[in-house]
C-alpha cells in the first residue's frame, strides 16, 4: 500500500468512545469509555460476556454507528468528520464487514454479491475479480449460485471474498464463525489468517470461542463496555486454555 | 443492474404496481388517443381548398362564445370571388352557397349532417372539398341532386329535397364519399343566406401562402383569410363537431387514471421498501450511500414504469377504437369521429406514465434512504415500526383546519351566505376525510379493538389490529375514498336530478311541439300544417341575426307574440344598448347582407324567449332575409285535442316532422340530460372500484406474503389453514367496513353543502329555490357492497396464496 511497515501503523484507533441505547424508560450504556488501538497487519480477537458491547464496538469502529462520545480512526481519518456519504463512501473503500449470519442479497449471484460494493464504488471491477476473490475462498465454481443454494459456511466465506477484494485497510467480523460447525468454522478463520498473513491486511474480529481467539494475534476482553483486559500484547500467540480462564473469570464477575 | 436484478427477484412484488399503471397507462392512451382525434380538423367539404375566406367578426352569439361573422351579399359575394379567380395562381374561386337541407324518400328522412354546419351546398363548392365521386356526375338541372354514398341511394333514384322554403323533388345524378348533399348553383343561391366563406383552389405548385395574400388584397381588411398552410388556424375556424362533453369524459377518465396510478404505484413501493428493509440495510452495511439506494428504487420504478407503459400503450391504442366507437354510439362524440392522431397522445401518456411511476415512488425512496445499515442485523421486518410523527401532526393539522371550517359554515350560514357557506363545508368535508386517512393508522387499531367477543379469533384479530396499523391503514384507504366518492357523485347526481325535474321545467308556450326526426329544425311547410291544426298562432322560433352598426343582434322570427307587420320589437336591453327609443325607424343590415330601415318598437319578451333573444322580427320578414335555415323550434295549442296527434303527424310526416307532449318533450329532455349525468357518474366509479380491486389486492397480496413466517407460526401453533385465512379475510373486511362508514359519514356535510350551492343555480328571476339533498341508498348500497366484496375477496385470495406452502418450510427459511 505505501512505505510505512504494517507493524508499526495503527489502522484503528478508538478512543474513549461511549454508545447509549434508551429503550423506553431504560438508558443502557453499550460503551461507556471504551478505547481501543489495533495495529495494522494484525488478527485482533475481541472477546467478552454476551452484552458486554463488543458489537457495538465492532460497528462504531467499521463505520456503521456513529458514537455518542469519543473519537474512532481508520486507516488515518476520523469517522466523525465524515457525512453520511462520506463515510459510507469511506466504508466501501476502506472496512470491509462480515455480519454474523446475514451477509448477502438474495436477488444477486455470489459472484454479484461479491462485486457489489466496488460496483456501488462505480470501479471497474468486473467477474475476474470476483471469480479471483471467490477463488481466495475456494468457492469460484460456486460464483453463479444464488444465496438461497449455498450453506451457512458458504455464504460466510462469500462475504469474507466481498469485504476483502477492495483490500480494505481494516475487515471486521462479527462472530463470523457464530453459526457454523467446527470444520466450516476452520475453513472460514482460515480465510481470515490468510487476510493478515497472505495480504497483510488488518482483521478484527469479534468471538465467543477461545480456540478461535488462540488463533489470533492479540486478543482483547471486554465487560460493561470498556476493555478490560488483554492477552498477547507482547508478541506472545495467545493460548486457548489462559483465554478461557481469562473469559471464565470475566463472566463470575 | 442492480435495479434490474432486484425486480426480476420480485416479480410478484412489483406485479400490483405494474397492472395498477398498466391499466392506468392503457385508460390515459386510450383518453388521449380520442381526445386527440375529436380535436378541431379542417372538415372534409373544406379539405380541397388552399385559402378560405370569411368576412368579419361582428361579436358573439347569445351563447356568450361562438363569433358571429358579417356576411356578404350574394351579389357582393359574387363580385369578390370573380377578382379571387383572377388573381396570379388562382385556379378557382367560389362564393359557398350553403344551407339547411332535409333528404326524404316520402315519409322517411334519408341521412343527415355529419356535424354542426348546414348539410346543403351549391355543386361549385364540390372543389372546396376532399370528396371524389364515387358514380355519376354534376346536378347539371334544378331537379338534380348529389348525395353522400353514406344516404345510401344511387344514380338515378328519386327523392326528395327539403329546404326551409320549399320542396323539391329531384333525381340522384351522382354520389360522393362526402358529406355534402349537393345542387345546382342556381338553386343554390336562391335557398342560402347570403355568403359566409369564398374558397379558392391554387394553381398545381402555386404557393398558398402567396394566394392567400392575394386574396386578401381583393377583400376588405376585417375579412379574415385562412390558407392550407396554417392547418391549425383553418381547423379552429372551420371546424363545426361538438365533442365537448366526450372530452370532458375523457379528461375525467385521464385524471383519474392518473391520480390512482401513483396511489398505488405509491402503496407498492412503500411496502416493499417496508418488506425489504433488511435488504437495504445490507446494501447500505456493504457501501451503497443514501443516494444511491433512494436511486436504486427509483430505477425499479422506471423499469417497471417502462414495462407498463409499454404495455399500456398498446393496450390502450387498441382501445381507443372500442373507447371511440362506444362514444359516438352514445352520441358523446360526433359521427365523423374516427382515429386521426396516435403518436403524440401514446407518447404523452407513456411520458405521464413514467412520471407516475417516479411520483409513486417518491416518498418511498426517501424512506429506503433512511434505512440505517445496522438494520440489517434485526431479523425479520420491523413491525411496531412506530407511527411518523409527521403523520399525527397532519391529522391534527387536518382536524383543526375541518373544525375551523366548520365553524366558518355555521357563521357563513348564520349570515345567509350561501357561496361561502358551500365552499366552507366541502373544505371541511375534504379536510375530515384528509384526516382520517392520514390518522387511519392511529384510530383505526381502537375501533377494531372495541370489536366484542372472547374467542380466540376475536383476540388475535384485536391484537393483530394494534401491531399492524399501518397495514390496516392501507387496506382501509381504497374503500375509504370510494366510499366518499360515491356518497359524493351519488348524492349530487341525485340532488341535481330532482331539482332540474322540478325547477328546470321553463315555460314552453303550447301544449304540443313540432319535432323535426333528426333535430335539424322545420320547414315553414311544417309550420304552416301545425297553423292549421293550431288554437291560435302557432309559437315558432326563427333563429336569426340582423347587424346593427356592424354587430351582431340575436334575433327571432316568430308567428305568436310577433311585432306589427312591418317593424321590428327590441328587448328594453337591446333598445338601451343601441339608443334606440319606442318608435324610432332605425338602420339594419339582415342576416342576408342587405340594408334597410324599419321601425322599432320596444317592450320585453315573453319569458321564453328573455334569456337569448335581442330582436324579434314578424315571421315572414324574418325568413324573407334568412332563406337558408330551418325553423329551431314550435309549439302549438291543438285545435282539436283528441284528433290532433294523429292528423296533424301524419300530414307533417312528409317534411320529417311530428309533434309531440310538450311535457313529454321536456321530460324527455331531463331524461337525457340525467342519463349523461348517470352515465359519468358511473364511470367514475366502475373506474374507482376496478382500481379499488388491483389497489386491495395489491395491499393485501404484499402484506400477506410480508406476514407468511407469522402465519405459519400461527398454523404450527395449532391453527386451521382456513382459521388463518379467515383471520385475514375477516381483518380486511373490518377495515374496508370501517373505511365505507367512515368515508359516507364526513362526506355527507359537503354534499348538504352542494345542495344549498345549488339553491341559486336555477332560474335567475326566481330567486333561490328549495333543493332537497337526495341520496341513492340502493346505489350507494350497491357500490358499498361491491367494495366489501372486493375487499373480501383480494384478501382469500392473496391469504389461500400466503397459505399454500406447508408451516414448516416457511419457518425454516432463512432471512
Ligand atoms: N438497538 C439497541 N437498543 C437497545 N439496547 C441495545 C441495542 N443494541 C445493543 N443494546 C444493548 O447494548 C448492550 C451491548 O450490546 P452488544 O450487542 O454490543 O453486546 P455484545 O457484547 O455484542 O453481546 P453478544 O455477545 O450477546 O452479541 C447490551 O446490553 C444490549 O442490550
Ligand atoms: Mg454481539
Amino acid at each position: 500500500m505505501n512505505a510505512i511497515p504494517h507493524a508499526t501503523r495503527d489502522a484503528v484507533r478508538v478512543a474513549a468512545v461511549a454508545k447509549h441505547h434508551t429503550a423506553g424508560e431504560h438508558r443502557v450504556a453499550a460503551l461507556d469509555g471504551a478505547s481501543l488501538t489495533v495495529r495494522a497487519g494484525t488478527l485482533t480477537a475481541v472477546m467478552g460476556p454476551s452484552g458486554s458491547g463488543k458489537s457495538t464496538l465492532l460497528h462504531c469502529a467499521a463505520g456503521l454507528d456513529r458514537p455518542d462520545a469519543g473519537t474512532v480512526t481508520v486507516d488515518g481519518v476520523d469517522l466523525g468528520s465524515l457525512g453520511e456519504r462520506g463515510l459510507t463512501e469511506f466504508r466501501r473503500r476502506r472496512i470491509g464487514f462480515v455480519f454474523q449470519d446475514y451477509n448477502l442479497v438474495d436477488a444477486l449471484t455470489a459472484a454479484q454479491n461479491t462485486l457489489l460494493p466496488a460496483r456501488l464504488a462505480g470501479a471497474r471491477a468486473g467477474r475476474r475479480h470476483a471469480l479471483a476473490a471467490l477463488e481466495e475462498v475456494g468457492l469460484r465454481d460456486r460464483a453463479d449460485h444464488r444465496p438461497h443454494q449455498l450453506s451457512g459456511g458458504e455464504q460466510q466465506r462469500v462475504a469474507i471474498a466481498r469485504a476483502v477484494l477492495s483490500r480494505p485497510a481494516v475487515l471486521c467480523a462479527d462472530e463470523p464463525t457464530g453459526a457454523l460447525d467446527l470444520a466450516r468454522g476452520r475453513q472460514v478463520l482460515d480465510r481470515l489468517r490468510a487476510v493478515v498473513d497472505v495480504h497483510g491486511g488488518t482483521v478484527l474480529m469479534v468471538t465467543h470461542d477461545p480456540a478461535v481467539a488462540a488463533r489470533a494475534d492479540r486478543v482483547v476482553f471486554m465487560a460493561d463496555g470498556r476493555i478490560v483486559d488483554e492477552l498477547g500484547a507482547d508478541g506472545a500467540a495467545p493460548a486457548a486454555e489462559a483465554v478461557a480462564v481469562r473469559m471464565a473469570g470475566l463472566e463470575a464477575v | 443492474m442492480i435495479a434490474f436484478a432486484m425486480v426480476r427477484h420480485r416479480l410478484r412484488a412489483v406485479v400490483g404496481g405494474f397492472i395498477a399503471l398498466t391499466l392506468g397507462v392503457a385508460l390515459l392512451a386510450a383518453s388521449a388517443v380520442v381526445i386527440a382525434s375529436s380535436l378541431p380538423a379542417v372538415p372534409q367539404r373544406y379539405g380541397g381548398a388552399d385559402v378560405m375566406a370569411v368576412p368579419e367578426a361582428a361579436g358573439t352569439r347569445s351563447d356568450g362564445a361562438t363569433v358571429a361573422r358579417a356576411v356578404w351579399s350574394g351579389a357582393e359575394a359574387d363580385a369578390l370571388a370573380g377578382e379571387i379567380a383572377a388573381a396570379d395562381g388562382v385556379e378557382a374561386a367560389v362564393a359557398e352557397r350553403r344551407f339547411d337541407a332535409r333528404v326524404m324518400d316520402g315519409e322517411r328522412i334519408v341521412g343527415g349532417p355529419a356535424d354542426g354546419a348546414p348539410v346543403a351546398a351549391g355543386w361549385s363548392s364540390f372543389p372546396l372539398g376532399a370528396a371524389r365521386m364515387l358514380d355519376g356526375g354534376a346536378p347539371s338541372e334544378r331537379d338534380q341532386v348529389v348525395l353522400p354514398a353514406s344516404y345510401g341511394r344511387s344514380v338515378g333514384d328519386r327523392v326528395t329535397v327539403l329546404t326551409a322554403g320549399a320542396a323539391w323533388p329531384m333525381t340522384v345524378s351522382g354520389v360522393t364519399d362526402g358529406e355534402d348533399v349537393l345542387v345546382a348553383d342556381a338553386l343554390a343561391a336562391e335557398s342560402a343566406t347570403g355568403v359566409s366563406l369564398i374558397g379558392a383552389v391554387a394553381e398545381p405548385g402555386a404557393d398558398a401562402a402567396a394566394v392567400g395574400g392575394r386574396v386578401r388584397d381583393v377583400l376588405d381588411p376585417g375579412a379574415e383569410v385562412f390558407t392550407a398552410a396554417d392547418q391549425a388556424a383553418m381547423a379552429a375556424e372551420f371546424d363545426a363537431t361538438d365533442d365537448w362533453v366526450g372530452q370532458q369524459l375523457l379528461v375525467l377518465v385521464g385524471a383519474l387514471a392518473v391520480f390512482v396510478s401513483v396511489f398505488v404505484v405509491g402503496t407498492t413501493f412503500t411496502f416493499q421498501v417496508a418488506v425489504r428493509r433488511r435488504e437495504i440495510a445490507l446494501l447500505r452495511a456493504v457501501g451503497a450511500t443514501p443516494g444511491q439506494v433512494r436511486r436504486m428504487l427509483l430505477g425499479e420504478a422506471a423499469l417497471v414504469g417502462a414495462a407498463a407503459s409499454a404495455a399500456g400503450s398498446v393496450l390502450g391504442v387498441a382501445g381507443a377504437f372500442l373507447l371511440g366507437d362506444w362514444m359516438v354510439g352514445r352520441e358523446l362524440l360526433s359521427g365523423t369521429w374516427e382515429v386521426r392522431s396516435v403518436a403524440v397522445p401514446v407518447a404523452a401518456a407513456v411520458l405521464t406514465g413514467m412520471a407516475t411511476a417516479l411520483a409513486g415512488v417518491l416518498g418511498a425512496s426517501r424512506r429506503a434512504a433512511g434505512v440505517a445499515p445496522l438494520e440489517a442485523l434485526r431479523p425479520g421486518e420491523t413491525r411496531s415500526e412506530p407511527l411518523p410523527r409527521w403523520r399525527l401532526w397532519a391529522a391534527a393539522a387536518a382536524a383543526a383546519t375541518a373544525a375551523a371550517t366548520g365553524a366558518a359554515t355555521a357563521a357563513a350560514t348564520a349570515r345567509a351566505d350561501a357561496e361561502d357557506a358551500m365552499g366552507l363545508a366541502l373544505g371541511a368535508s375534504l379536510a375530515l376525510l384528509v384526516a382520517a386517512a392520514v390518522a387511519a393508522p392511529v384510530h383505526l387499531p381502537r375501533i377494531l379493538g372495541l370489536l366484542p367477543g372472547r374467542s380466540p379469533m376475536a383476540e388475535l384479530l384485536r391484537a393483530e389490529a394494534r401491531a399492524g396499523a399501518r397495514r390496516l391503514g392501507a387496506v382501509m384507504m381504497p374503500s375509504l375514498l370510494i366510499s366518499a366518492l360515491a356518497v359524493t357523485v351519488l348524492g349530487l347526481t341525485g340532488t341535481v336530478g330532482a331539482a332540474i325535474d322540478e325547477h328546470s321545467r321553463g315555460e314552453i308556450p303550447g301544449a304540443a311541439m313540432v319535432m323535426s326526426g333528426d333535430e335539424e329544425g322545420l320547414t315553414d311547410r311544417a309550420l304552416d300544417l301545425a297553423g292549421e291544426h293550431a288554437e291560435g298562432e302557432v309559437f315558432s322560433q326563427l333563429s336569426t341575426g340582423v347587424y346593427a352598426g356592424g354587430r351582431w343582434v340575436e334575433s327571432v322570427g316568430l308567428h305568436r307574440y310577433a311585432p306589427e307587420e312591418g317593424t321590428v320589437q327590441a328587448s328594453p336591453e337591446t333598445a338601451e344598448r343601441f339608443g334606440w327609443r319606442d318608435g324610432d325607424t332605425v338602420e339594419l343590415t339582415w342576416a342576408d347582407g342587405t340594408e334597410g330601415t324599419v321601425p322599432v318598437t320596444v317592450a320585453p319578451f315573453p319569458p321564453a324567449l328573455e334569456l337569448w333573444a335581442e330582436l324579434a322580427l314578424p315571421y315572414d320578414l324574418a325568413r324573407e332575409h334568412d332563406p337558408g335555415a330551418f325553423t329551431a323550434a314550435a309549439s302549438l295549442d291543438p285545435a282539436e285535442p283528441d284528433g290532433l296527434p294523429g292528423t296533424l303527424s301524419g300530414a307533417l310526416a312528409g317534411q320529417g316532422a311530428y309533434v309531440q307532449d310538450t311535457a313529454r318533450v321536456i321530460d324527455d329532455g331531463i331524461a337525457g340530460e340525467l342519463r349523461l349525468m348517470r352515465l359519468f357518474t358511473w364511470v367514475i366509479l366502475a373506474l374507482s372500484l376496478g382500481y379499488a380491486a388491483v389497489s386491495l389486492g395489491n395491499t393485501l397480496s404484499l402484506a400477506a406474503s410480508a406476514r407468511r413466517r407469522d402465519l405459519a407460526l400461527l398454523r404450527v401453533a395449532g391453527a386451521h389453514r382456513w382459521q388463518a385465512a379467515a383471520l385475514l379475510t375477516a381483518e380486511s373486511g373490518l377495515a374496508s367496513a370501517v373505511g365505507l362508514s367512515v368515508g359516507a359519514l364526513l362526506s355527507l356535510p359537503g354534499l348538504f353543502a352542494l345542495g344549498i350551492g345549488l339553491r341559486d343555480e336555477f332560474d335567475p328571476r326566481k330567486g333561490p329555490v328549495e333543493v332537497s339533498v337526495h341520496l341513492p341508498w340502493a346505489e350507494f348500497g350497491a357500490v358499498a357492497a361491491a367494495c366489501l366484496a372486493v375487499g373480501l375477496l383480494a384478501a382469500l385470495v392473496s391469504a389461500s396464496r400466503a397459505l399454500r406452502r406447508t408451516p414448516s418450510s416457511v419457518v425454516a427459511e432463512r432471512g
